[in-house]
């Protein structure tokens, strides 16, 4: 590839890398002020065990968990505290579980691919599905069809997230027993690259998947839904019927790349979201990713845990969006001439 | 024409403006109907309808009858009565939240899109950077710091509210700058905020109430998550908190009448999030003659 080629990716890099340490500012803001200003009685509790195990003065055990726990040194003045602990976590500095008695990364190495692995193939899944459903009803707009399968898509959409992940629960979980919902695999099997264990990881993700599918894809497929509507009343499609175009390359690159592109950008900034509500579904199901042991240190007021989980939350969510920022210009020709000319 | 002329024929204009369209489409009757129970259920709603606090062991998890139209909960009070007297609260706090994003939203992004240049690069950086933080954590622990008020989780909703309304607005309003008509205008020398309110406002309206009833009710699903998950208890009644009880404390799910109540529960819930939804796509034809012509 040409290095001039090149250029309007390393643009859309540039800007997104600016992007994300802002994000990742306001991220640590956040989990600064929520340490700062958590109520006291936890670290108090903290720093009596810790004064009776070392015999020293409760004030020295306060000094020490904080610097301990958060990197944080609390004689030093609060913006240089800040600075200190914004530091620490880009170094990787997580913070210390009080819970797990461990590192926060220890619980982050271990809970991050689970979220990104089932995140990831549900998100993919439900905008295929959304897309292929989309296309059904846009191109038969007005008929039978398209009314049923829109009306059901739009109540469908306006079932919160949880409510399906609680029914798909009671389902396929409670009642039928055809799901495990505890767990990312089974005890007894080998962790490992064993086919036995791969079996059981996709046995076992296969609710949170079907739920994060459920959840979305008919949002996706509203939209291209009104997207395809919209494109088959342009002029350009008239023409390229009446250029004897055949109907298939109509369908997959007239109307379907036309419809889907728009979608992407919007993609980007849904992830944001999925990532979160990822918690919900995850502590529903027990399944081992971060947004179950957010709502963990949630349940036993675990700050470290819950401040380091959520500023990794926000830096999956920052590579996600790149990842897909990166991509649009490779699918998307105007893209890359808009990025050139501005 | 005669006053009494023209108070009929404004009358029936209204009719033909307003009514008509609400209430030809099966969907937008269907609104209207949830969004006049739902102002009726939060202001009159508590005082018609009486709080039932007495436990009844006999009656839990009883299933709908005449007496009791929604069931009863995991303590055998009516359903119905819990769900009048939580939607006050449960209707009012994203309703705060809306509002606030709503105008927030619409600042930045008539800002944004009206100005241009570098002041709109500036602008939409911020838009894009706080939409890519996950809100539901941030909301989730902020809940639990700050003061725990309806009015702060109000807050810290409509924190997250704006930005996605205001990326649509700038777009919207960029686009629309560039149209003969608001050429004329300017050539015409008729000020910027005229121009802005009057001729470029208008267009913006159907798109804004379509908006400010699609963050209403995500606003109230996430407020109803936040303390089904017990981040933060506000009133005993709030529907989340009832949800939080009868899924986690009285494990509902594992009894079928105790499931036929939460699925009953969560119905009330879909059932309003359609019909204000429905009611605001009817309401974008009020607006909007356009899209009445196509049928």
């Amino acid at each position: 590839m040409e290095l001039r080629a090149l250029f309007p990716f390393a643009k859309i890099l540039g800007r997104r890398l600016a992007y994300a340490l802002v994000t990742i500012m306001i991220a640590s803001t956040v989990t600064f002020v929520a340490i700062r200003s958590m109520p006291g009685d936890v670290l108090y509790t903290l720093a009596v065990s810790l004064a009776e195990e070392l015999r020293i003065t409760i004030e020295e055990a306060r000094k020490i968990v904080y610097y301990i726990y958060y990197g944080i040194d609390v004689e030093k003045p609060v913006y240089v505290q800040y600075f200190e602990y914004v530091l620490g976590l880009l170094r990787g500095n997580l913070g210390y579980s009080t819970y797990f008695k461990r590192p926060v990364t220890y619980v982050v190495a271990r809970a991050l691919g689970w979220t990104v692995f089932t995140l990831s193939i549900g998100i993919s899944l439900s905008f295929a599905i959304g897309v292929l459903t989309g296309m059904v009803a846009g191109f038969k707009r007005g008929s039978k069809l398209d009314s049923t399968l829109s009306t059901s898509l739009t109540i469908l959409s306006a079932i919160p997230g949880y409510a399906i992940a609680l029914f798909l629960y009671i389902i396929l979980s409670a009642r039928l027993g055809l799901l495990p919902a505890r767990g990312a695999y089974s005890p007894d099997v080998e962790p490992g690259l064993n086919l036995r264990f791969i079996v059981d990881v996709l046995y076992h993700a296969t609710l949170p998947i079907l739920t994060y599918v459920v959840i979305t894809f008919s949002g996706w497929s509203l939209l291209i839904r009104s997207n395809v509507a919209k494109i088959l009343e342009e002029d350009f499609l008239k023409y390229a019927e009446a250029r004897g175009i055949s109907r298939r390359r109509i369908i997959t690159t007239y109307v379907g790349r036309n419809s889907i592109l728009p979608l992407v950008p919007l993609l980007a900034l849904r992830i944001g979201g999925m990532v979160g509500g990822s918690t919900l579904i995850e502590s529903i199901f027990a399944y081992p990713g971060m947004g179950y042991y957010l709502s963990i240190a949630m349940g036993i007021r675990d700050y470290g845990l819950l401040q380091g989980i959520f500023f990794m939350m926000t830096v999956a969510t920052i590579v996600g969006v790149i990842v897909v920022e990166m991509v649009t210009p490779f699918i998307d020709p105007r893209v890359r001439r808009e990025v050139v000319t501005t | 024409m005669s006053t009494e002329m023209r108070a009929k024929s404004g009358l029936y204009l209204f009719y033909l403006d307003v009514v008509r369209p609400v209430l030809k489409s099966g969907r937008g009757l269907f609104g209207l109907v949830v969004v006049v129970a739902m102002v009726f259920m939060a202001t009159a709603g508590p005082s018609v309808i009486p709080l039932d606090i007495e436990i009844k062991p006999s009656m839990r998890w009883c299933l709908p009858s005449l007496e009791h139209p929604l069931g009863c909960d995991y303590l055998g009070r009516d359903l119905l009565s819990m769900v009048v007297h939580g939607s006050r609260e449960v209707f009012l706090v994203p309703f705060i939240a809306t509002l606030v994003g709503v105008v927030g939203g619409m600042s930045v992004g008539l800002l944004a899109g009206y100005i241009g240049g570098r002041a709109r690069r500036a602008l939409t950086a911020v838009t894009d950077i706080w939409l890519t933080i996950p809100s539901f954590p941030v909301i989730f622990i902020l809940a639990y710091v700050l003061p725990k008020s309806p009015l702060t989780i109000a807050l810290l909703l409509a924190l997250f509210s704006w930005p996605g309304l205001a990326r649509a607005l700038a777009a919207e309003v960029s686009s629309l700058k560039s149209r003969d008509f608001i050429e004329v205008c300017i050539n015409l020398r008729l000020g910027k905020l005229h121009v802005l309110f009057r001729e470029i406002g208008p267009h913006l309206v159907p798109f804004v109430a379509y908006n400010f009833a699609a963050l209403f009710v995500a606003n109230m699903t996430s407020l109803i998550g936040i303390v089904l998950l017990g981040v933060a208890p506000l009133n005993p009644t709030n529907w989340g908190y009832l949800l939080n009880q009868m899924i986690f404390t009285y494990r509902g799910l594992l009894i079928p009448s105790g499931s036929i109540i939460i699925f009953i529960l969560v119905s009330v819930f879909v059932v309003i999030k359609l019909g204000v939804v429905f009611f605001a796509q009817a309401l974008e034809e009020v607006f909007n003659p356009r899209l009445r012509a196509y049928e």
